[in-house]
């Protein structure tokens, strides 16, 4: 993935995030850097590996909820996720943002649990034109929610591709490395993807919804 | 961009700027999560601790297994060299290792008496008739150049006492003359001292005496090896040279003395005594052995990270829910608990020489595990989602409420090929030390599961006639030591020591951890065997 593509907001703590489940639980006085936390994670110290987890759950809760079908799914993405940042810590090398390694390691737990459940689900591409025209969209007149829900109701290969390509900046030669498939069925998922988000976003009727 | 138009874009740059926008603020996962987190944290840092405690048993059985063999080891060597064994495993090699580490060039002045330490042998061998490993043995040493000062040294090293005949002979000579006849008389009785196997202690110790005293007399004192090479090497030629001719002439004497052997008439101060020598022996190269080993059997198994199938159900796979097939892992290896282990081995040992022998065979073995488990079986499917009360994947497991947890039992029925390298002392009566390592090739044969509290899901079958998550072959690394008993002149023995077994491999086929990381299954225990065909038999 070129890191160009990357937003300059991964690595930044969300300035008003609610601490959740930080409130039960001790917490140092001063909040450790992200070098303390890994050391400390390393270490094996719980509170360490608590406030690593606080710090970027929420954020790769929806990273997750978009690589998922349902909530649950994602808390299981979520899950293996941090359990293979925990195990897997050691070989961080520290060359790039903490959080652009957690990310990596999320979609990887997410590709495991796709490949897992890929049997069991079956495809179906859905009554949708072959192609449609580009079409220009205005940002406020969608709500994050619903966007998330049309990404969600993707069959489960066009969504891993549609994020992986438009969401995250993968090349399709990088995806099909990923999914084991070749750089023309990328790109060909990605295009029925993208005829279908478009035509459920038509469907949706921009005047009755509120503004976000 | 404008202020007043809104802000618009592709379709990209729309879910863009949503989702990734929206990342910030998301909601937080609920607090289950962390605590499943947490749990299996927990549980990987017991494991580690639990893996951990694992080296430090094998270190320690590796230890005590070592220290056992050192110790019999000790012990054996502390033991005097059993006459058959003498007779039988070429004790020669020890000869052979002794005389080489004696100097080979006591005097120079002494080379030269090759010939006559030859003659001495060839006297003496005469005398003694027909014993032709010990014979080889004397000849060698007049042949090598050791000359005779050394042979009542070398003998007395060894330990071995004089041929009866010979060693009346000398014990009597040496009484009835006076310093300096004795050597002859000690030589003669410890060049042969190897040869016979009935110990006259006195004679060799008469006869060293003695010869030292001679020793002394020639100038050149050599009470010990050590003395013997340093004096051997500082000695000057010359006074070597006449050293050796005051010995020729000492010998020259006895050796006409000796020439005429219990045929020819003995002299007035020495008398016949009757002896009886024993038999040649040598060792059977194959012995017997059946064996039979109860051991604490731990499966050791562990599912987690693995899509391999659940062993309780035979076509049914855990559900997708990946925290449901964690937690179930997870369960099912904290429940797991060894059980007994037995095994029948029926070997075949054959003796390759000194204290090793290599042997191999058939053996069956039966091993017994528990577990338990809170997941419900609804005769299709595990049900996974009970442990968490949630399913999304399946609603009608979703409702199920927790269960308590059903004990299972697991049995496991395989046949193997040892092949062991194994140490001991085959030709010793009473009791001895022995311990063996080696590799057994195993095939699981059968596995039998039952949870106690549903017997309808009770089923045995074979892992080659259908899918398993086990392993149909592997491969086991085993090691044991202990004592052995063998009476005298019987074919039979017993042995008892304790026994451990270690797959190299896990027992679980379908694991996604490494060589290295995998855990293997591993046993403890005692076991004892009859053996028989063993000891030495007569040479015809």
């Amino acid at each position: 993935m070129s890191s160009a593509a990357w937003p300059a907001t991964f690595g930044q703590d969300p300035p008003a995030r609610p601490t959740g489940l930080t409130a039960s639980r001790p917490v140092a006085h001063a909040a450790p850097t992200e070098e303390e936390l890994i050391d400390g994670c390393l270490q094996g110290r719980q509170l360490a590996q608590k406030q690593l987890y606080d710090k970027y759950a929420a954020r790769m809760m929806a990273v997750c909820l978009r690589y998922a079908q349902t909530t649950f799914e994602a808390e299981d993405v979520l899950q293996e996720g941090f359990l293979t940042v925990f195990r897997t810590l050691g070989s961080f090398r520290r060359e790039c943002p903490l959080e652009f390694w957690i990310r990596r390691v999320m979609i990887n737990a997410a590709l495991r649990q796709h490949r897992r459940n890929a049997p069991l689900v079956a495809v179906s591409d859905g009554d949708y034109p072959e192609t449609l025209a580009s079409e220009e969209f205005t940002f406020s007149n969608y709500a994050y929610g619903e966007l998330l829900a049309v990404v969600q109701e993707l069959a489960p290969r066009y969504r891993l591709v549609f994020n992986l390509y438009a969401i995250e900046g993968y090349t399709h030669k990088e995806i099909g490395e990923l999914l084991n498939i070749s750089e023309g069925t990328s790109k060909s998922q990605y295009s029925r993807a993208r005829v279908v988000l478009q035509t459920k976003l038509a469907r949706l009727s921009p005047p009755a919804r509120p503004l976000s | 961009m404008d202020s007043q138009s809104p802000p618009k874009g592709s379709l990209e740059e729309l879910f863009r700027h949503h989702l990734l926008e929206s990342e910030a603020a998301a909601v937080p996962p609920r607090p289950l999560v962390w605590d499943q987190i947490d749990n299996s944290l927990l549980l990987a840092e017991n494991e580690k601790y639990r893996r951990r405690l694992l080296v430090h048993r094998w270190g320690m059985a590796a230890s005590l297994l070592l220290a056992a063999l050192a110790g019999g080891g000790w012990w054996h060597s502390q033991q005097p060299a059993s006459p058959n064994l003498a007779s039988a495993t070429g004790n020669m090699a020890r000869v052979e290792m002794t005389t080489a580490a004696r100097p080979t060039q006591p005097a120079a002045g002494l080379v030269g008496n090759t010939s006559r330490a030859a003659q001495v042998a060839t006297a003496t061998k005469q005398l003694v008739g027909t014993l032709p490993t010990s014979d080889g043995a004397a000849a060698n040493y007049a042949a090598t150049g050791n000359t005779y000062e050394q042979a009542p040294l070398a003998a007395t090293t060894l330990g071995h006492s004089a041929a009866p005949t010979l060693a009346t002979y000398a014990y009597r000579a040496t009484m009835a003359s006076q310093r300096g006849a004795g050597a002859a008389g000690a030589l003669a009785a410890n060049t042969f001292s190897p040869s016979t196997s009935q110990p006259i202690d006195f004679t060799a110790t008469s006869s060293f005496t003695e010869f030292s005293g001679t020793a002394a007399t020639l100038g050149q004192p050599m009470t010990t090896p050590a003395a013997m090479a340093s004096t051997s090497e500082t000695s000057s030629s010359m006074s070597a040279l006449a050293m050796s001719r005051q010995g020729e002439a000492l010998l020259d004497g006895k050796l006409a003395q000796l020439a005429l052997g219990p045929k020819a008439g003995l002299p007035a101060t020495l008398t016949p005594v009757e002896t009886k020598l024993p038999p040649a022996t040598k060792l059977r190269q194959w012995r017997f052995e059946a064996a039979y080993a109860a051991t604490a059997f731990n499966p050791n198994v562990d599912f987690a990270a693995s899509s391999s199938l659940y062993p309780l159900v035979n076509t049914t796979s855990l559900p997708s829910y990946a925290g449901g097939r964690q937690s179930a892992a997870a369960e099912y290896r904290a429940n797991q608990r060894g059980g007994l282990g037995q095994r029948l081995s029926l070997r075949a040992t054959r003796w390759l020489g000194g204290h090793w022998s290599l042997s191999t065979g058939l053996e069956a073995a039966q091993q017994h595990a528990t577990s338990a488990t809170s997941m419900g079986f609804d005769g299709v499917h595990l049900d996974a989602a009970s442990s968490f009360n949630s399913n999304p994947t399946n609603p009608n497991l979703s409702n199920s409420a927790p269960r308590s947890l059903q004990a299972s039992t697991y049995r496991y029925r395989s046949a193997g090929v040892p092949i062991e390298l194994r140490y001991d002392t085959p030709t010793k009566t009473g009791v001895s030390f022995y311990g063996r390592v080696g590799a057994i090739v195993s095939a699981l044969l059968n596995v039998r599961t039952e949870v106690a509290s549903n017997p309808e899901t009770a089923r045995s079958y074979s892992p080659f006639a259908g899918s398993t998550p086990y392993r149909r072959l592997t491969t086991l690394l085993r090691g044991g030591a202990g004592v052995r008993y063998r009476p005298a002149n019987k074919g039979w023995g017993v042995s008892v020591g304790p026994t451990a077994e270690a797959g190299v491999q896990s027992l679980n086929s379908d694991t996604d951890k490494s060589f290295l990381q995998q855990s293997r299954p591993y046993s403890f225990g005692l076991e004892a065997g009859f053996e028989f065909n063993t000891g030495v038999v007569p040479v015809q």
